[in-house]
């Protein structure tokens, strides 16, 4: 899976506050199709390293290569449009907006530019379309009139991944896509994410180790910013290095 | 940005303005020409309020720009609305556009401060026009023309066509804020950090929409100094304009095309009956907009909405 060249390659990246490294000299391979995941314990640095890959923060030092171009730089929009695309931890959607409008922002979003004053966005059935598409795939096709602000916490996971898959990106991040979700709608959503395997590259933060081994390719695990281990997930799962960053808890066991 | 149950109102609205003048009483008219130009204003501050969540404090810089550049126009010599109407428009856009690239780079109340200071700015530059009154003003030679079709002389065609001015800004504004420029304006709003992460540069949408926003204030003003024939740094960049615009369109409805022209004349209906019994009006007025805040909720044109959507 590592003989083509890397999709996302992150080069010793550093971020610090107040002294406080969050992340330390990481570097790490991604591939196109790939799956990985990235784990670790509460205050690893897994939302600061999405953050930086996504550009909300800047990075203060290294280098993260995409499609062959260093964008460590660029601003969120830029990488948005370089093939980008990111889920949040906390639900960030646009609450005033109906969940297609949401959506159908987004799909907006990969038009050049949207300096355009006269014809209603609502009637462009080129932007709503996909919309409708997406979170009929997602399984929102109920709520597609719904104002974002009104649906309930598991509709708004969904809305989230629907906005990012609207932006039809090269790399998908998603940050703890399953956060608050009951063991139904985690299952579901474990299945709906195995669908986008292959067809998407991804980078998934998840505490939720069942859909962690489920589904990832390889699987990095960061601790205190650094990356401790990186590989198959059956050789994380025995690795003691691993099992003791977790202090051997919640590690599904070999063959689980 | 209409809503189809919107309609009934709006025609109503656009029936009592268009029988202002049948009232027989230039008092009356002059009243509703001030409400209109009023109303333009504050609809160019909801814009960045109530659709880009951007709480300007400097208003008066454009309103006051369109109005000294028509002033100075006319006085020059160039009476041809159809030269000094655009150059005033431009004029304000082109100062929207200076002072939006700084302002724009803060956020929250820095942004209202700034814009403040930039009004105020203005202001001190009138009053050191030697040439054009300094703190008095100067009074203006006559109102533009426009061709010899219209000659918004006498009080009731110029009533009119500040009301084809204001009818044709509120039918652009609701275009462009249906259509795509105006929808990543209202997600800027909603969620300024999910908009870049889906590939818009938010700063560049909010600096066009701050240098419309200027434009439109700019032709208001343009349109007061027509009115009044007279131009002045007091009542046309003093702070006070800034905030009365802001009480407008929270009076009638942030986020609404009529709302601020509901709220413009309310409060001119207030102020013109407040200031005859008293000249500390605003001790009067002061609560009233308090009972508005307080008790109802989203704005006066809202209510009005809400009563046609039962």
């Amino acid at each position: 899976m590592t003989e083509t060249a890397p999709l996302l390659r992150i080069e010793r990246l550093v971020k610090r506050y107040d002294g406080l490294t969050v992340t330390d000299d990481v570097s790490l391979d991604i591939a196109p199709g790939e799956l990985h995941a990235i784990i670790g314990p509460n205050g690893a640095g897994k939302t600061t390293l999405i953050a930086q890959l996504a550009g909300q923060l800047a990075p203060d030092g290294g280098h993260i290569h995409f499609a062959g171009r260093d964008i460590a730089r660029d601003r969120p929009p830029a990488r948005a449009r370089a093939g980008i695309a990111r889920s949040f931890q906390i639900t960030s959607v646009f609450p005033s907006f109906s969940a297609e409008a949401n959506v159908a922002l987004a799909v907006q979003g990969r038009r050049p530019h949207s300096f355009r004053f006269w014809r209603a966005a609502e009637r462009d059935s080129a932007l709503v379309e996909p919309a409708r598409r997406l979170l009929a795939e997602v399984g929102l096709d109920g709520r597609m009139t719904t104002a974002a602000r009104t649906l309930s916490h598991g509709e708004h996971r969904l809305l989230e991944l629907a906005i990012a898959l609207a932006q039809e990106p090269k790399l998908l991040l998603l940050d703890e896509p399953m956060a608050g979700l009951g063991s139904e709608e985690s299952k579901s959503l474990i299945g709906f994410l195995r669908t986008l395997k292959g067809r998407y590259t991804i980078v998934l933060v998840e505490h939720d180790m069942d859909a962690v081994f489920a589904l990832a390719d390889r699987i990095s695990v960061l601790n205190a910013g650094r990356i401790i281990a990186t590989g198959a997930p059956d050789a994380i799962r025995r690795d003691p290095a691993v099992r003791s960053a977790y202090l051997g808890d919640d590690m599904p066991e070999a063959g689980a | 940005m209409v809503d189809r149950r919107e309609w009934p109102i709006i025609l109503v609205l656009a029936a009592l303005a268009l029988a202002v003048p049948l009232l027989g009483d230039t008092y009356y008219t002059k009243f509703a020409t001030r409400v209109a130009i009023y109303g333009m204003a504050a609809l160019s501050v909801d814009i960045l309020l109530g659709y880009a969540g951007l709480v300007s404090f400097g208003h008066a810089a454009f309103y006051g720009v369109g109005a000294y550049a028509t002033g100075m126009l006319i006085n020059a010599g160039v009476a041809s609305g159809f030269v000094v109407l655009p150059a005033a428009v431009i004029a304000a856009a082109v100062a929207a556009l200076v002072i939006g690239a700084l302002s724009l780079r803060t956020t929250g109340l820095y942004f209202i401060m700034i814009t403040l200071a930039f009004a105020q700015m203005l202001y001190y530059v009138a009053q050191s026009l030697r040439a054009y009154g300094g703190t008095d003003g100067f009074a203006l030679d006559g109102r533009v023309t426009l061709g010899g079709v219209l000659k918004p002389t006498d009080a009731t065609s110029f009533y009119y066509l500040c009301l084809a001015f204001l009818a044709l800004v509120l039918f652009l504004c609701a275009r462009f804020l249906k259509a795509e420029f105006g929808v990543v304006l209202r997600g800027a709003r909603d969620n300024a950090v999910r908009i870049e992460a889906i590939g818009f540069p938010a700063y560049r949408y909010r600096l066009v929409a701050f240098a419309i926003s200027g434009a439109i204030a700019g032709l208001a003003g343009a349109l007061m100094a027509n009115l009044n024939q007279y131009v002045a740094p007091p009542g046309m960049l003093n702070w006070e304009v800034s905030g009365e615009l802001l009480v407008m369109v929270i009076f009638g409805a942030a986020g609404t095309l009529l709302g601020p022209i509901v709220g413009a004349a309310v409060f001119l209906f207030f102020a013109d009956i407040l200031s005859g019994l008293t000249e500390h009006w605003m001790i009067i007025f002061g609560p009233i907009l308090l009972l508005r805040v307080l008790f109802v909720k989203d704005g006066l044109y809202a209510l009005l909405q809400k009563a046609m959507a039962r």
